[in-house]
C-alpha cells in the first residue's frame, strides 16, 4: 500500500504553547469531509473515552499493573495523535515506555502530566468545536 | 459489536464484508465511516476475543479483517495467530492497524502472514490507500473463485467426455452437486463452447 504519511511536526520547530497541531487537526476536518455532526460525535467519543482511559492509569498506578497502564497509555496516544494533540500524545508515548520498562515512579509523575495535559486538550476541542457541540 | 450497511451496500455485491477489531472508539468510527463510503458493510469488535468469536462464528462472510495490534482480552498478534492456525480462517486477507512507531510489530504479523498495514492516525489519503487494497483483495478473492469453479466445471466434462469415449475407468468422482453437461453448456466461455461441441459429438455418435 503506498501510504502517503503527512509529516505532522514540521523542521520549523514546533510550537510548544500549541495544543492542538493546527495541521493534524484540519486534517482530521479533511479525513471525517468536514461533516461537523460526524465531528462532534468523534470529539464525544474521545473525551469519553480519554476519561475511561484516565481512570484506567490511575488504577493501573494503584495496582502496580505495568501491562493495563501501557495499553491505556497506548490508546490514549493513538486516540490523542487522531486529534492533533501531539504533546498530549508524546507525554503518552513516553508513560508508555516507562511502563514497559516497569519505571514505576517516573510513570506516576507522568500520569500526573497527562491529566494534566488532557484537561488543556479539552477546552481546546471545546474551543475547536463548531458552535453547539453534543450534548454531555 | 455493531453491524452497519454502507449507504450504497444491500449486501456485499460489489464491496466487501469487512470485520473491524479494534477497541479504540475513534478508529472504528473513523474507518467505519470511511468504508461506507466506499460501499463495504462493516462489523466491529472491540477486541480480538470478541473479533475471533465473529470469525468462528459467521467466517466465511467476511472478506477482509482490519486488526489491531495493541488490545485488551486478546492482543493482535495472538488474534492473527489462532486465525492463521484456523484453516477455515487462514485465507481470509488481515490488514494490521498499526501506529508508525510500531513497524517491528508490523513485520512480525506479516511474517505471520497478516497481508498489509495501515497506519494511525488516519488521513484521506491512507484511507483511499486502504480503500484500494481492500478492492484489490476482494478481487483477488473473486478471481480465486472463478478460477475453483472453472477448475470443477472442467472436471466435470473431462469425467463426461471419459464416461462417451467407454473409458468410465478413467473418470475421477466429481460432486453429486457438480453441473449437468446442458447447464454446462449453457455458458458463453470456453467451457460452454466444448460442452456444446460434446453434446454434438455425442449425438452424433449415439
Amino acid at each position: 500500500m503506498a501510504h502517503g504519511h503527512h509529516g505532522h511536526a514540521g523542521s520549523a520547530g514546533h510550537a510548544e504553547a500549541e495544543v492542538l497541531d493546527r495541521s493534524a487537526f484540519a486534517q482530521l476536518r479533511e479525513t471525517v469531509g468536514d461533516d461537523e455532526v460526524f465531528l462532534a460525535d468523534l470529539i464525544h467519543a474521545y473525551r469519553q473515552d480519554s476519561r475511561q482511559l484516565l481512570a484506567a492509569m490511575s488504577a493501573a498506578l494503584a495496582a502496580r499493573d505495568a501491562v493495563a497502564l501501557r495499553r491505556a497509555a497506548h490508546s490514549l496516544k493513538s486516540n490523542s495523535a487522531s486529534f492533533g494533540a501531539t504533546a498530549l500524545a508524546a507525554l503518552c508515548r513516553d508513560l508508555e515506555g516507562e511502563a514497559q520498562v516497569g519505571a514505576h515512579d517516573l510513570a506516576a509523575g507522568r500520569v500526573a502530566q497527562v491529566a494534566a495535559e488532557y484537561e488543556r486538550v479539552e477546552r481546546a476541542l471545546a474551543q475547536a468545536q463548531p458552535e453547539g457541540g453534543p450534548a454531555q | 459489536m455493531t453491524g452497519a450497511g454502507g449507504a450504497t451496500a444491500a449486501g456485499p455485491s460489489r464491496g466487501g464484508h469487512i470485520l473491524i477489531v479494534d477497541d479504540n472508539a475513534i478508529n472504528r468510527m473513523l474507518l467505519t465511516r470511511g468504508l461506507q463510503e466506499q460501499g463495504h458493510f462493516v462489523t466491529t469488535a472491540d477486541h480480538g476475543r470478541q473479533g475471533l468469536e465473529l470469525l468462528r462464528a459467521h467466517g466465511t462472510l467476511f472478506d477482509v479483517v482490519l486488526l489491531d495490534i495493541v488490545m485488551p482480552e486478546l492482543d493482535g498478534f495472538e488474534t492473527l495467530r489462532q486465525l492463521k492456525d484456523d484453516p477455515h480462517l487462514a485465507q481470509i486477507p488481515v490488514v494490521m492497524i498499526s501506529s508508525v512507531d510500531e513497524m517491528d510489530s508490523v513485520m512480525r504479523c506479516i511474517r505471520m502472514g497478516a497481508a498489509d498495514y495501515i497506519p494511525k492516525p488516519f488521513n484521506v489519503g491512507l484511507l483511499r490507500a486502504l480503500t484500494n487494497r481492500i478492492n484489490a483483495l476482494l478481487e483477488a478473492k473473486r478471481a480465486r473463485q472463478r478460477e475453483l469453479e472453472f477448475a470443477a466445471v472442467a472436471e466435470r466434462l473431462a469425467d463426461v467426455v471419459a464416461a462417451m469415449a467407454g473409458a468410465r475407468h478413467e473418470t475421477t468422482t466429481t460432486a453429486s452437486n457438480a453441473p449437468g453437461l446442458s447447464e454446462i453448456a449453457a455458458r458463453d466461455d470456453a467451457l460452454g463452447r466444448l460442452a456444446r461441441a460434446v453434446q454434438r459429438l455425442g449425438r452424433a455418435t449415439a
